[in-house]
């Protein structure tokens, strides 16, 4: 058995249940126990990652102290998450030390009221990379092949920019396509696989998301894909809502739903109208 | 000084001026020695009632603390300033409308989603919760851990003071609490009993007479009660 310390993430954890569920389910079929941060915090999401302003690093740095502590009693260095956005911050921050020793040094002084400042040791990973490389166990555990089945991999940008928490090459990552293969199904390549939906101004300026989601399906479309598989629950909302083409027939599932499938956890006929429980 | 005090005295500052009070008193009788009057900022002088808060610095340490000045133990050359308000505007919610969902939370408090987790409003909470920990987990959909969280809140509002994200943390708690309250704790099935009994006018008799009846007509009633232990007939519905 391989222990594995979680960051769900408040979007996994509110709107995205079902993901969380199916992918504990691979884990553990994969053989792994699965042990969620016994106190967690919001990582910041993309203020902590777009403004200069070190309070926001608060919550990710105030977590790997937590997480740190708990991975000694627990043997288990590593600390998964689903979400690209908080692998992406939360690998940021556990490079702090090294990469801004400056900013380290601020945060853990504020933080040393509450919790031991994080001094590393921690290993961030998301589930694509872990899958990537569990391909041969993964092959075995496959129910359903889904031969025939033309999807796209959409890799948005948390999972690869910047460039040193990137889990692939940025300008052309294969990882999840990898992935699809061993799952029977044929990777569609496109050329806007990390080009960015738009994200959070989905919030405020929702035409940009428009702009860019549609250009992502439209090629898809045109690359010869059903399907377009994403690992990022944001990337998925702005694709499925944002886009006339996904009217027309394109299916836009997060990567975790195509594999329960293929694994026969649960089917994704179901998910053709995939609705997100936001409210 | 007359001689009755033999204890000591310590010196305090309130609002920056210097008052001589004896060793041992809380805030709040303290300043009442010094001759404040409370107008504003004192409730139920039982910790309990959250009117009192104060905010207040000890001698060579940059902390800022916080307590209840009903609660409080004077310290020499403490510094301290009442708070018993902190400006709050509730959002206009309407019963129909509420759901249990944090989607809506958050959408009447926005500004929870700016938690940047410092923990400055669990530091300020004079009751010792954990403010922060429930913001959290609203924001992560669990709006039962957060109405638990902070069942002991007694919305001084300290921690809306101190937060950066300027959230509205009492009114957040107290609206978390009641959507709970309505749609996640076991109803209990005695009140329903009596509901369906006072619709259907059990008690109804009885409550009018004693609405028509005259003061002193009640306070015999009251006194007959307190020698007996029995309330007339026309009270004793079966």
């Amino acid at each position: 058995m391989k222990t594995l310390l979680y960051y769900p993430g408040c979007s996994i954890k509110k709107d995205f249940t079902d993901i969380e569920k199916a992918s504990m389910s691979l884990l553990s079929a994969l053989g792994y126990t699965v042990i969620e941060i016994e106190n967690w915090y919001c990582c910041g999401g993309f203020s902590s990652i777009t403004l200069l302003d070190h309070v926001k690093q608060v919550g990710a740095f105030r977590t790997l102290s937590i997480a740190s502590k708990q991975s000694i009693k627990l043997s288990t260095n590593t600390i998964l998450t689903l979400c690209p956005f908080c692998y992406n911050v939360l690998k940021r921050a556990s490079t702090l030390q090294v990469n801004e020793p400056g900013v380290y040094r601020r945060v853990a002084e504020y933080l040393k009221d509450d919790v031991e400042p994080y001094s590393g040791g921690l290993s961030i990973i998301h589930l694509v990379e872990l899958l990537v490389a569990e391909l041969d166990n993964l092959k075995k555990l496959v129910k359903n092949s889904l031969k025939g089945l033309r999807i796209a991999a959409y890799y948005g940008c948390m999972l690869l920019r910047p460039k040193n928490v990137a889990i692939d090459n940025p300008e052309n990552p294969l990882s999840i396509e990898k992935v699809l293969e061993v799952l029977g199904a044929e990777p569609v390549d496109f050329p806007y696989k990390t080009y960015c939906c738009g994200a959070f101004h989905t919030l405020g300026e929702a035409e940009i998301v428009s702009y860019n989601s549609t250009k992502i399906i439209k090629s898809a479309i045109d690359a010869g894909a059903t399907i377009i598989a994403t690992p990022c629950p944001l990337c998925l909302y702005n694709l499925q809502r944002y886009s006339p083409y996904v009217e027309a027939g394109i299916k836009v599932l997060h990567l975790v739903d195509v594999i329960a499938h293929a694994i026969g956890l649960h089917s994704i006929n179901k998910l053709i109208n995939l609705k997100i429980n936001s409210k | 000084m007359s001689s009755s005090h033999e204890g000591r005295f310590v010196t305090i500052y309130f609002n920056d001026e210097a008052f001589k009070v004896p060793e041992g008193l809380t805030v709040m009788k303290a300043l009442e020695y010094a001759g404040i009057r409370f107008t504003h900022g004192s409730g139920c002088r039982g910790g309990f009632c959250g009117a009192c808060p104060i905010l207040y610095r000890l001698p060579g340490d940059y902390k800022f603390r916080v307590g209840l000045a009903c609660q409080t133990a004077v310290v020499d050359n403490m510094r301290i300033s009442l708070i018993p308000y902190v400006p709050v505007v509730p959002p206009k919610i309407k019963r129909s409308d509420v759901k249990p969902s944090p989607g809506y939370v958050i959408a009447l408090f926005p500004e929870l989603t700016r938690c940047v987790s410092c923990n400055a409003c669990s530091k300020a909470c004079p009751q010792g919760l954990s403010p922060m920990d429930a913001v959290q987990a609203i924001l992560r959909g669990d709006l039962i851990k957060a109405a638990t969280l902070t069942f002991d809140c007694i919305s001084c509002g300290l921690c809306s003071l101190r937060c950066p994200a300027e959230i509205r943390h009492y009114l957040v708690f107290r609206v978390v609490g009641r959507i709970v309250g309505l749609f996640y704790t076991p109803k209990v099935k005695t009140i329903e009993h009596r509901i369906k009994e006072i619709k259907e006018g059990k008690y109804s008799k009885a409550l009018e007479t004693l609405a028509s009846m005259k003061p002193d007509e009640l306070r015999k009633i009251y006194d007959s009660y307190l020698k007996s232990g029995r309330l007339p007939e026309f009270l004793e519905v079966k």
